[in-house]
């Protein structure tokens, strides 16, 4: 149960970026789930962690989940180059910052959780082509912005120097 | 500097992003309070069949007088569960409550007055009310931020004393949903913790347990 609270917390955190509000958005899920005599799963729980941010974020007025209507993006190439240099976790946690939720969501469900494409179009009720191209899109973008603090990064190196 | 995939990197960082242990005790916490079902770990393997027989042979066995004895305490037992099973709901929100107490964060609206905090919390569904049983002349109001109580939109009013401490009072609809919650006070997590149903809203004050 402990490593299902720590799941839970993770996903929290991967929509909120925020380590209150992923504490109080698994709180309130895990008291629903206990509440309503739910079953205590991994996909019950992030289900009831997903519904409690979108409601929060409705009542805060924020748009954070953007419409994902755009066109799949069928002719793009995979980018085969998916190494990267990161000097240091605090890079990726900034360049993760500037994601929108969703992108962070699908990453961490397809990265850490092992979901499939189809079972994260389950979770958030997008299609599964959506689904795929916003996984690949997040990659990029989050690489995009790495790259750019990488720069930064150099670039005070050498005015240290 | 070693190169390494994406998703690796990714999964190093979420990896360490983990809830505090107070959280995660006071969470298993609230496990105990659920019937077993609930947890999914249930393994009633045994036929219904099987289980007649048993206690069938149980019945006929020379310790037939134990056994009705047994069966009178359970009944006794059942019948206490029956009564107090209100409790479950008191449990949870003194839970809850105690678990938004002590996380100790800080005021999202740092007003002194109800009236400036009722203008700002303008996303509660009630209006923020003084309860008669809390003194007001003894505590001194320091803000408010929403939290939540069963789910339900809440507010945490963050008081402080003539001593310095801290005592964060709730308040919510008094839902149908809370009509099983007994009133009263009980000491969870080193706080004690009042709930009272007052004029259609429900109030939790926690204080520490050191104060009267």
């Amino acid at each position: 149960m402990r490593e299902l609270l720590r799941r839970g917390y993770r996903y929290a955190f991967s929509l909120t970026h925020d380590k209150t509000r992923a504490e109080d958005l698994l709180q309130d899920a895990w008291v629903s789930t206990l509440k309503t005599g739910g079953v205590l799963r991994r996909a019950y729980l992030f289900s009831a962690i997903r519904s409690r941010f979108l409601d929060s974020c409705r009542r805060a007025q924020l748009v954070v989940f953007e419409s994902l209507d755009e066109k799949v993006d069928a002719g793009q190439q995979h980018t085969p180059a998916d190494e990267i240099v990161l000097a240091n976790l605090q890079m990726l946690e900034r360049s993760l910052s500037t994601l929108r939720p969703i992108e962070r969501e699908v990453l961490l469900l397809s990265d850490l959780e092992g979901y499939t494409a189809q079972e994260i179009s389950e979770l958030t009720g997008h299609p599964r082509g959506t689904v795929l191209s916003l996984i690949h899109r997040s990659r990029r973008r989050l690489k995009h912005y790495l790259c750019i603090l990488g720069e930064e990064v150099q670039n005070a190196e050498r005015a240290v120097e | 500097m070693q190169k390494e995939r994406l998703s690796e990197h990714l999964r190093r960082y979420y990896e360490e992003q983990q809830p505090s242990e107070k959280q995660m005790e006071q969470l298993l916490e609230m496990v105990e309070t659920i019937p077993p079902e609930a947890t999914g770990n249930n393994n009633h393997s045994t036929g219904s069949a099987s289980i007649v027989e048993w206690l069938m042979r149980v019945w006929r066995g020379p310790a037939r007088p134990l056994w009705l004895a047994s069966l009178f305490a359970l009944g006794l037992f059942i019948s206490a569960s029956l009564i107090t099973n209100s409790g479950d709901i008191t449990q949870l929100v003194v839970q809850e409550i105690s678990l938004n107490h002590n996380k100790r964060l800080s005021v999202e609206f740092p007003v002194e007055t109800y009236a400036e905090l009722s203008q700002q919390m303008n996303k509660l569904d009630f209006m923020l009310r003084p309860s008669a049983r809390v003194d007001g002349s003894r505590y001194q109001l320091l803000g408010g931020r929403y939290c939540s109580i069963q789910g339900r939109l809440a507010a945490q009013l963050k008081f402080q004393d003539e001593a310095g401490e801290i005592h964060t009072l709730y308040q919510t609809l008094h839902t149908e949903a809370l009509t099983e919650l007994e009133e009263g006070r009980v000491q969870q997590n080193g706080l004690n913790i009042t709930l009272w149903n007052e004029a259609g809203l429900l109030y939790g004050l926690a204080s520490p347990v050191s104060l009267p």
